[in-house]
């Protein structure tokens, strides 16, 4: 009786105990038979194009959790063991960005990340409704934070339509692309990712790997359309673009370099071809990752900011590389390289707000030859600007702690600006020239003072004014300097602003949110370097 | 040679040709365009291209660049080779300059919106024109729009002599759009009521006519507005009904005077050539069947159904009155030849509505109901749902003055005389009612003026402009809104106005046949659109995509954008060009680019270096 009791009691225990395990330990426990050098591989099709799973559940995951990884667990992994995870929906996933939006829903102002049942309890959906009706309305009278509240919702539902299978089933069955009315919902694909994610559920390693070869294979079998043909063979080197980190590492041997051409040993041997050649490493590297980008997509990078900034940082290397031959002035160049390799880590680091996504263009932006010449030479413009902006800071760091102060030495610097801003100027003018080429072609005129073409305009005439008002004797070389870093935030607007803040007018495909914090803070930072700098300065001469 | 030393010496050519000067209006530009941009981004394109990019303040700066760059040139007389790259450069500017001016003085820039099946030749341009035509003369105005508050900007001559008898007296740059049913009320007997009612949920402007509208509910209260006459018929109950028959009886009058005698019960379907629009057979609609087919000359006719009132309700059509008056009678059929068959829609009273624009087996129809010509009585006068409402009625005396009664449960509360302009309180819901406007509609187009308005931020639409016109030999004042049509007068006295957007005709018909748009598979993100279209009716079919324009006669054809409407044909929409400029904006272009890479090699070192 006693033993019965015990055995009951033992039972009802390990009971307890299984329904005790964590959902976040569960996870984990399926996600170690997810073979992800097999599954990532696995070709999908999603927004207009075919794409590894890998990609496909990056991209969901980022929307979903605001980062590629989570629990440890690699997007792959995150993935299909959220699909076969018995407790789904107390999985704290939702990354929820705007703290107030946090406290607004009843959370605590530091939890980032909440499960479906939490958000469930919320009034979510109750203020979410009319914002809904708003956007359908007009879109451009939603607030931020409203925006904001819309992109939860958008998430919470993305992740009920990860929990149910249904964003999965639509991304490898592609019998929607060639019918869109007609989706088989017994075809052969759907079956073997039924067994696949059986056998992870079961957690049945043989059984999942043998399921998910004949689910490559029945995805392979399915017919495509011709659109999609090429895309086959890219997809393989996608996922080796997506695990080499290529531009990571291009950073981080742009920044070794860069620090180590501070260092006189180093400048000399730099005298020597041999260890000369040595330094195009990272421009090879970073060329390499621009060609996988180009092959993948099939249009140049230069349709969203993740792929401008990139094209800067490069723009950045070659012109220093210029300099150098031209001046000889390591420290310049050192300096240069540091901030190209910053630009780039910058870059990495933000995929939300600069998303590197490579899905397809809109219509417009089809037309390859004219775009990608206007928007490559606009943006190598930026390039030159961007040594101008940092030069002139280096310049005004410099007085501030009056440390190299001399008279040369801004004369030398205010000369190396000088070359860059006519550089940059004329590369912007012929930019512009050519996007009116393009709009002409395209749209059917040559200017409509349309905010993107007009901003590009107004840094062209930023800079023209410092270059006139140095031919009329109005700028002094620390002048020059000042004002390069304050002419910059007018780049700052017709590149970023535009896009994120005003977001309005034609080149209406590039618009995003966020980092307006982030972009503020570095104005404002370089509003204050030139007004302690001007005022260092003011006072100096006083005395 | 002598001149140019003197002008070179002059103290304002020396102000007009200096660097600091040009460094001050770059300035001037950038602070304005940028401005602009910010305009766009709260409003829309129109009003900063209204604002800042088209005003006349704008061009003047555009125009001081011009002669800042030519003077510049000017004040290095004599030339040497160091100012090669510097002349080049300003020589581009100024034929950049010069070819932008003629792009927009003499260029086109229109829309051109084509249906599915349709052809049109009709563009419309972003001027504002002012027309008139009487039948003895037509006379287009053009009137720029200038939204401008200050005359110094306002180029735009208030009282402007348009002829002898038309005189501009106002002009509104924003206005609210007006209620449709005042352009209708010209000719009809009646009086018209404007007021506001504000309180702390809404703020309205209602417009009641005592014939065309004489009530209006509004959440739980209801305006209405009877003339005095009505009170004394209205002492016995069905007063309202009386009303109604009576107002019913006269507009029947009105339009039996116009009527074709049709006999009754003899509703007809004509079949017409398409092509020579001949009448080719009459049939008796009874001979019509929805189960056997009407054979006529190799089509056969299938009768689906017989509408007294169509009415179009989520795409389909619908009877939304089967036992009530005819108001909108149609016939839908099916037409065969053959294996090809189609369904055509026809409707008494709107020839234009058909289904098959293309006439199709080379046959079009027209139906002669006979049930049209029973007009359904203009007046609603329906028994408010609600009951025990709060009523607001105004009460139009025999001398023409005004007074309005607040009514709760059918007892008057209060009762006050009201005049124009004048604020009431209302006895409950504590709303404010203001009346603006009380006349006798005869007078209507005088005594409307529009009510002007600030444009609401992030709004696509800017609101529409209104002009006002005196007619001296009329002795009247009319306000006209942005795309309305209004007459004055009757009979041969008869004027009528036009003012909205300028419009010219394409010198051919585009016909578009086909509108396709193709998706990115898997998704809805349109890959490319493009229309395919046929010129004055000919055979062979042009192609006009996204990026690939079409060229005709000097004018260029762009795939702009498209609308596609559920169950109809697609609307393609063409932004049509013609830009004389072009070619001196390219050569500018060229120019100035050759001009500042010659001054960067020229200030180069390597230059320097061999000079030396």
């Amino acid at each position: 009786m006693l033993k019965n009791l015990i055995l009951t009691l033992c039972f009802m225990l390990s009971l307890g105990v299984c329904a005790l395990e964590s959902p976040e330990a569960n996870l984990k426990s399926s996600a170690g038979f997810v073979d992800v050098k097999e599954v990532r591989s696995l070709m999908v099709q999603d927004q207009g194009r075919l794409k590894p799973f890998d990609t496909f559940t990056r991209e969901a995951i980022l929307f979903i959790a605001g980062k590629y990884s989570l629990f440890s667990l690699n997007a792959n992994e995150l993935y299909l063991s959220i699909i076969v995870n018995s407790q789904p929906k107390k999985l704290e996933i939702v990354n929820i960005r705007n703290t107030a939006l946090r406290e607004q829903l009843g959370f605590a102002k530091d939890k980032q990340r909440m499960s479906i049942n939490q958000l469930d309890k919320t009034s979510l959906f109750a203020m979410a409704k009319p914002l809904i009706e708003k956007r359908e309305k007009n879109k451009r009278t939603l607030e931020p934070a409203e925006r904001d509240l819309l992109e939860v919702y958008s998430q919470y539902w993305f992740l009920k339509n990860i929990i149910s299978g249904d964003h999965f089933f639509s991304a490898i069955d592609f019998s929607g692309l060639l019918n869109k009315s007609h989706r088989d919902t017994k075809s052969k694909v759907i079956f073997a990712a039924n067994e696949y994610l059986k056998a992870l559920a079961q957690k049945n390693r043989e059984q999942s790997f043998v399921a998910l070869k004949s689910l490559k294979e029945e995805v392979k079998a399915q017919p495509l359309p011709d659109l999609f043909k090429p895309h086959v063979a890219r997809v393989p080197v996608e996922v080796l673009y997506n695990q080499s980190k290529i531009f990571l590492i291009s950073a981080i041997l742009i920044l070794l370099f860069g620090i180590s051409l501070y260092f006189e040993p180093i400048q000399k041997l730099f005298q020597k071809k041999l260890f000369r050649s040595f330094f195009f490493l990272p421009i090879v590297s970073l060329s390499v990752g621009f060609a996988l980008r180009v092959y993948i997509t099939g249009f140049a990078p230069v349709t969203n900011m993740y792929g401008t900034m990139l094209w800067v940082s490069l723009g950045i290397l070659l012109f220093s590389l210029f300099m150098l031959f031209a001046y000889k002035n390591f420290n310049v160049v050192a300096s240069l390289w540091v901030a190209s390799g910053l630009v780039i880590l910058l870059t990495e680091s933000m995929p939300l707000i600069l998303s590197p996504n490579m899905d397809p263009v809109v219509a417009v932006l089809r037309s390859n030859l004219w775009l990608t010449i206007h928007v490559l030479t606009i943006v190598i413009s930026y390039a030159a600007f961007t040594i101008t902006m940092v030069l002139g800071n280096i310049v005004l760091i410099r007085n501030i702690f009056n440390y190299e102060n001399t008279k040369e030495n801004i004369k030398e610097y205010a000369k190396y600006i000088y070359r860059m801003t006519q550089l940059g100027a004329f590369l912007l003018a012929v930019g512009i020239i050519l996007g009116g080429v393009w709009a002409d072609y395209s749209w059917g005129r040559f200017w409509g003072w349309d905010p993107k073409e007009t901003w590009a305009l107004i840094a062209n005439l930023g800079y023209l004014i410092i270059l006139h008002a140095k031919y009329a004797g109005w700028l002094t070389p620390f002048g020059l300097a000042a004002s390069s870093a304050v002419a910059y935030l007018l780049v700052i607007m017709a590149w970023y602003g535009v896009n994120f803040i005003l977001a309005s007018g034609l080149h209406s495909y590039g618009f995003s949110s966020g980092g307006t914090a982030f972009v503020m803070t570095f104005v404002l930072f370089q509003l204050v370097i030139v007004g302690i700098s001007l005022a260092v300065r003011a006072q100096r001469a006083k005395a | 040679m002598k001149l140019i030393k003197k002008i070179q010496k002059n103290y304002l050519f020396k102000v007009f040709s200096s660097v600091k000067m040009a460094v001050f209006i770059m300035v001037l530009i950038l602070i304005a365009t940028a401005i602009g941009t910010i305009v766009e981004s709260r409003y829309n394109a129109e009003l900063a291209s209204l604002y800042i990019y088209a005003a006349p303040w704008f061009n003047a700066l555009l125009f001081l660049v011009g002669i800042l760059v030519i003077n510049a040139t000017i004040a290095r007389l004599p030339w040497k080779k160091r100012h090669t790259g510097f002349l080049i450069t300003h020589l581009g500017i100024v034929t950049l300059l010069i070819g932008a001016y003629i792009t927009q003085n003499y260029g086109i820039d229109g829309i051109l919106q084509v249906e599915e099946g349709r052809s049109g030749q009709k563009v419309f341009l972003s001027e504002r024109v002012f027309e008139y035509s009487s039948h003895v003369d037509f006379k287009k105005i053009y009137v720029e729009k200038k939204p401008y508050s200050f005359n110094f900007f306002d180029l735009r001559r208030l009282n402007q002599q348009i002829s002898d008898n038309y005189e501009i007296m106002d002009y509104k740059p924003f206005v609210a759009e007006q209620d449709p049913m005042l352009s209708q009320i010209q000719n009809i007997d009646g009086f018209l009521l404007q007021f506001n009612i504000k309180s702390a949920f809404f703020d309205q402007d209602v417009s009641l006519h005592s014939r065309m509208r004489s009530e209006l509910q509004m959440g739980p209260a209801v305006f209405k507005v009877v003339t005095e006459k009505d009170l004394l018929k209205d002492s016995t109950k069905d007063g309202l009904v009386k009303t109604k028959k009576k107002v019913a009886k006269k507009s029947l009058k009105k339009s039996k005077k116009k009527a074709k005698p049709i006999v009754p019960g003899q509703a007809l379907l004509e079949i017409y050539s398409f092509k020579s629009n001949k009448l080719l057979a009459t049939l008796k609609v009874s001979q019509l069947s929805q189960s056997k087919a009407y054979v006529f000359k190799g089509i056969s006719l299938l009768l689906k159904q017989k509408f007294n009132h169509a009415s179009i309700e989520a795409n389909k059509i619908v009877e939304a009155n089967p036992k009530g008056p005819a108001t909108n009678p149609a016939l839908e059929l099916t037409i065969s030849q053959g294996k090809e068959s189609l369904r055509e829609v026809i409707y008494t009273k709107f020839d234009g509505f058909t289904l098959n624009a293309e006439g199709a087996f080379n046959y079009k129809f027209k139906y002669k109901s006979d049930v049209a010509e029973t007009l359904a009585p203009i007046v609603t006068h329906k028994k408010p749902k609600i009951k025990a409402t709060n009523v607001v009625q105004f009460v139009v005396a025999a001398d023409q003055s005004l007074k309005v009664q607040f009514i709760k449960n059918n007892k008057i509360e209060s009762e006050n005389n009201v005049k124009v302009n004048e604020e009431i309180l209302t006895p409950w819901m504590g709303m404010k009612l203001k009346l603006s406007a009380f006349v006798d509609s005869q007078n209507m187009p005088s005594a409307m003026e529009p009510k002007a308005i600030v444009p609401k931020v992030k709004e696509d639409m800017t609101p529409p402009s209104a002009l006002q016109v005196k007619v001296k030999s009329l002795g009247k004042k009319l306000w006209i809104t942005e795309g309305q049509v209004k007459s004055l007068g009757h009979g041969d006295s008869e004027v009528q106005f036009f003012y909205g957007r300028n419009s010219i005709d394409l010198p051919f018909n585009l016909n578009l046949k086909k509108f396709y748009k193709k998706d990115y598979p898997g998704t809805e993100t349109p890959m490319s659109f493009e229309s395919h279209v046929t010129i004055d009716g000919g055979k062979e079919q042009l192609v006009i995509s996204m990026n690939e324009p079409m060229k005709l006669q000097g004018y260029t054809l762009y795939q702009s954008s498209y609308q596609l409407r559920p169950g109809g044909g697609a609307l393609s929409i063409f932004s049509v060009n013609r830009d004389p400029g072009r070619s001196l904006k390219y050569l500018g272009s060229v120019i100035m680019s050759i001009g500042i890479i010659i001054i960067t090699l020229m200030k180069s070192r390597l230059y320097n270096r061999r000079k030396d």
